[in-house]
């Protein structure tokens, strides 16, 4: 039996093991080094907790982490309010027209980065460039270029709008599997249908909601694509950085080319500890038993 | 959940109402302009707003039949080989990650054996890290074997950054499969090897055509692990050459951006219109109701 | 036979010759190796890559130096050698210049300084530029200056009558009078980069201790440099939205004349005319352009330059040939059709004589530069330097800070991540 669940087990494991779990490990490690390019990966030495000193005392530290605690929320309330949203009203309309409606939202998912975070930093360019202020102009906000005025606006929106289509589609396979009867009861006794919504369906998919909350917390803190890509962490002092984007700037991405690996190694195992705490309450909530609960029958 | 079809449709509670269509069409829009505006765009040769400048052209496409004639696309390799070598990049990638998260989800959702709750727990905790920030030590093992500056490393290395997702998700797609089926095979002697790939992959069909059509997906809008990891092929993809070009702040032609921008997403708009049945599923299948 | 591989960059895209003139000494060089012994001929692989971003091509570098299988010669910025000695990915040239010395004794010799490390040399220059203040004529005929002082305006900043203060003071008349629509008086580069360390070092602002090799900080400099961008922003001659805004609608609204004052690079009056399609006889009718005023009257004016340079790699067995050939790529000819094409300026001093670059107008007035010119310092660290300096200048140039809480943080935070590595004066 062992030799069969490890011919099924041995490539996937193999893989992650040694592309994921070693790096993650290894990636620890760095954090007690000095190494950058500068010292290349052979003359480094280790420092012990220099590095997390260094970040602790950094005067920048505080201010992002306020960024990273901002950024996580709101984005993560317009994820699941609008995920809801587009699936209560999705399923709620023609199916066929729902499906549509869901189709476009995945689209900003599977499109390219570069591309889809293109798009928004030319919609929010400064007049006479931006589609944005030709929109929302005749109902009265003033033209201005967004990136640099509202940075935060853009930087939620073009997340938000990746970002919600994971709720909505588990959101409406969760709605979707509520036997129909509950309603046909509902709806002869008279409930309108916010009360079938408010009574019904939300109170039956607590646990997808929960699920997604937790997920996308955890998503979020690791992401930092999109904001390299729209305001890169600016303008100004550091604006819109957060966590991981920091991470991101000190150990891989500098203009002269000093990487400095053990120092965001520190930053990124930061993270790792803030996504175990979250990860770990996650496994709780969700009653992670039962979704690797053991398989019922075997033959050997 | 199942894999393979959504309940039937709910009568709406009041046929005559508009106001959801009304909302859904409000909130959705952002989407579709910003869509719709790109492909405008890439017709004009510069655009203000939603006012085009100039008249309708199809000068900005010319990369595709006329490249020397384009001064950002001087000394860069022809974009025909560069689609090619990209697809058979997200090819590759996708074939490796269905073949491998198939098996491993189907031991999973099949046997009980040490270490698979420790598998489970520890893929999806793997995912909160941020891949990126891995990537030095992902370059210190792919030296240790040899693999750095080769495709197959590349391959390798893109395949475990989306096994974590996969392996889920195939399991979710195996759990919903009955077991009388193969039951029978294995009580009549064939191997699990045989079963598995007689009997109970055909079954889970739509999910390994939904799980393949996304990892493609990813394969081909991957853009670091391909630059990074391989030098000598490093100009060689379209990503590269499409970020090489966006990503250029000094020397912009917007008209020319637009254009080799949609053409880059162009493959995954009709993945996705052909396909978003499956792709919808993938999402939805990995998590339970 | 041997083969080298060499890697180059633009990422604009009309410097391509950094490749093509490597690939063109190949020829010269085999003749040269033919007489001294018919078995040794090189092979060149190269590759240049236009657009894409500088950290990825520095990171890929570096990478493949460290897996020992990165290309013999790599051309980059110079500065971006200094993280590259310690782990020995490129090596010392001395030697070998010494040995070649005919060969590289037409390099303008100032070029050097940027190349050295500790009192090593570690790579040859391929290019460089200088960074001038842009006017518009036209504006300033509107504003009621004579033809001759708008002309005289480049001789007046030499000189040091006319400093940076005065341009400041103009940019406001120029706004007050609404010549100009407010927050366009003075257009600074909008994106991080040198361009704004000549603000620094007209103040009398230093980065690197000859001595030591460390970095400095002179806070009283820096608070002068915030100073200058606070000033701006104050008077409304630059917009608190500015830094950070689009570089391509900079350019638009640069070309379409709507601002008096903009930094750029030499190189980037080819680009008007390329990309943004402005006939070069408007650009000279116009467009006026000078040294960066000085700070105060009768000091001395400045400007940026960063110069390209190639490097030779550890990685290869013969250095020597490598070196070799980016000698025979470093010729009046080849550099001039190269600093012609991409708008860069000479690093050979018998450029100025070579029929190619003496058709060009730009580059023979521009020339003068070379004299005033300043460099970033070839540190390792170099990078954290510039991000907390330049962060903190956004913070003033957005409002956020004032010069001097800006430079006391940025002074703490300098000490914070570079320690001994740094010396404040």
């Amino acid at each position: 039996m062992n030799s069969t669940a490890l011919l099924f087990m041995g490539p996937a494991a193999l893989l992650v093991i040694l592309f994921f779990f070693v790096p993650v490990v290894i990636t620890l490690g760095l954090s007690l080094t000095d190494a950058a390019t500068a010292t290349g990966l052979s003359n480094w030495k280790w420092i012990g907790l220099d590095n997390y000193d260094q970040i602790a005392r950094g005067s920048f530290t505080m201010l992002i982490i306020r960024n990273t605690i901002f950024y996580v929320l709101v984005t993560l309330a317009f994820n699941v309010v609008v995920g809801l949203g587009i699936a209560l009203l999705s399923t709620h309309v023609e199916a066929k027209a729902g499906g549509f409606f869901r189709a476009l939202w995945l689209l900003p998912r599977i499109s390219p980065s570069a591309v889809y975070a293109i798009m928004w930093v030319w919609a929010a360019a400064a007049p006479p460039f931006g589609i944005m202020n030709d929109v929302l102009s005749p109902v009265g906000v003033a033209p201005r270029d967004w990136l640099n005025t509202d940075p935060w606006v853009i930087v939620i929106l073009v997340n938000g709008f990746v970002g919600a289509s994971l709720g909505m589609l588990v959101f409406t396979s969760a709605i979707n599997s509520i036997p129909e009867d509950l309603f046909r009861a509902a709806r002869v006794d008279g409930a309108s249908a916010w009360q079938i919504v408010r009574r019904i369906t939300l109170p039956l998919i607590r646990w997808p909601v929960l699920f997604v909350l937790v997920y996308q917390t955890m998503s979020l803190m690791a992401s930092y694509e999109y904001i390299l890509l729209t305001t890169n962490g600016g303008p100004g002092l550091y604006t819109t950085e957060v966590w991981s984007l920091w991470a991101f700037h000190t150990a891989l991405s500098n203009y002269y080319g000093n990487l400095e690996f053990g120092l965001g190694a520190a930053m990124a195992a930061g993270l790792v500890v803030i996504g175990l705490v979250v990860s770990f309450t996650m496994l709780r909530l969700f009653r992670f038993d039962e979704l690797v609960s053991d398989p019922r029958v075997e033959i050997t | 959940m199942t894999g393979t079809t959504l309940p039937a449709p709910r009568a709406p509670f009041r046929p005559q109402t508009l106001i959801p269509y009304a909302v859904l069409v409000l909130a959705t829009l952002p989407i579709l302009v910003l869509y719709v505006w790109l492909t405008y765009s890439s017709f004009f040769p510069r655009i203000e707003g939603f006012r085009p400048v100039g008249p309708f052209t199809l000068e900005n496409w010319r990369f595709l039949w006329d490249p020397g004639s384009v001064d950002q696309l001087r000394n860069k390799p022809a974009i025909i080989p560069l689609t090619i070598n990209t697809f058979l990049f997200a090819i590759s990638t996708s074939v490796v990650v269905v073949l491998i998260s198939s098996m491993a989800g189907y031991a999973l959702s099949r046997l009980p054996f040490p270490g698979r709750r420790m598998f489970l727990g520890g893929v999806l905790l793997l995912h909160s890290f941020p891949s990126v920030t891995l990537l030095i030590a992902t370059f210190i093992v792919l030296r240790q074997l040899g693999l750095y500056d080769r495709l197959l490393g590349v391959i390798l290395v893109k395949a475990a950054f989306e096994l974590p997702f996969g392996v889920w998700i195939m399991k979710g797609f195996f759990d919903t499969v009955p077991w009388e089926l193969e039951m029978a095979a294995l009580v009549d002697g064939a191997s699990r090897l045989r079963t598995w790939w007689r009997i109970v992959m055909p079954l889970v069909k739509p999910g390994l055509l939904a799980l393949g059509i996304l990892t493609f997906v990813q394969g081909w809008n991957e853009f670091i692990l391909p630059f990074v990891f391989m030098p000598s092929g490093s100009q060689q993809t379209l990503s590269t050459f499409v970020r090489a070009i966006l990503g250029e702040g000094r020397f912009v032609d917007y008209g020319l951006l637009t254009a080799v921008g949609l053409y880059y997403v162009a493959p995954v708009l009709v993945l996705f219109v052909v396909a978003q049945d499956q792709l919808m599923r993938v999402y939805a299948g990995g998590v339970k109701g | 036979m041997v083969k080298l591989v060499a890697w180059t960059i633009g990422p604009d895209a009309p410097s391509f010759y950094r490749k093509d003139n490597l690939v063109s000494a190949v020829a010269t060089l085999n003749q040269e190796l033919e007489k001294e012994n018919p078995k040794t001929t090189i092979e060149l692989d190269a590759t240049f890559e236009s657009g894409g971003a500088w950290g990825d091509y520095l990171q890929k570098f570096q990478l493949a130096a460290e897996a020992k299988q990165g290309p013999d010669i790599v051309l980059a910025g110079h500065e971006n050698f200094a993280p590259w000695v310690g782990p020995g990915y490129v090596i010392a040239l001395d030697d070998l210049l010494k040995k070649h010395e005919a060969k590289f004794k037409d390099v303008i010799p100032t070029l050097w300084d940027a190349m050295k490390l500790r009192g090593k040399t570690y790579a040859v220059p391929q290019d460089t530029e200088a960074r001038p203040m842009y006017y518009r004529k036209d504006l300033l005929a509107k504003m009621g200056w004579s033809k001759d002082r708008i002309d005289g305006l480049p001789e007046a900043v030499k000189k040091g009558d006319f400093a940076m203060s005065d341009l400041l003071a103009t940019a406001k008349e120029a706004v007050d009078k609404g010549v100009v629509e407010a927050g366009k008086g003075w257009y600074p580069r909008p994106t991080k980069g040198h361009d704004h360390y000549m603000f620094y070092y007209q103040n009398g602002g230093e980065m690197q201790d000859k001595a030591s090799g460390k970095l400095v900080v002179v806070p009283a400099a820096l608070e002068k440099h915030y100073g200058v961008y606070a000033t701006a922003v104050q008077t409304k001659v630059t917009s608190p939205t500015h830094i950070g805004s689009d570089f391509k609608i900079w350019h638009e609204t640069v070309t379409a004349g709507k601002v008096l004052f903009y930094n750029a690079g030499t190189w980037t009056w080819k680009e008007w005319s390329t990309t943004y399609k402005v006939p070069e006889n408007d650009l000279w009718d116009k467009v006026g352009f000078t040294l960066i005023p000085a700070a105060q009257k009768g000091a001395k004016p400045t400007t940026l330059s960063h110069p390209l340079a190639y490097m030779v790699t550890s990685n290869g067995k013969t250095p020597e040939l490598a070196l070799r050939l980016i000698a025979h790529a470093t010729t009046p000819e080849l550099n001039s059709r190269h600093s012609v094409e991409s708008a860069h300026l000479a690093i050979l001093k018998t450029q100025q004589d070579d029929p190619t670059y003496k058709k060009d107008k730009f580059l023979l007035a521009t020339g003068y530069m070379s004299d005033f010119t300043t460099f970033i310092p070839n540190h390792p660290k170099y990078g954290a330097y510039d991000e907390v300096l330049f962060r903190f200048l956004s913070g003033v140039a957005t409002g956020q800070l004032t010069p001097k809480a800006a430079t006391d943080q940025a002074v703490a935070e300098l000490k914070n991540q570079l320690r001994d590595e740094l010396i404040t004066k």
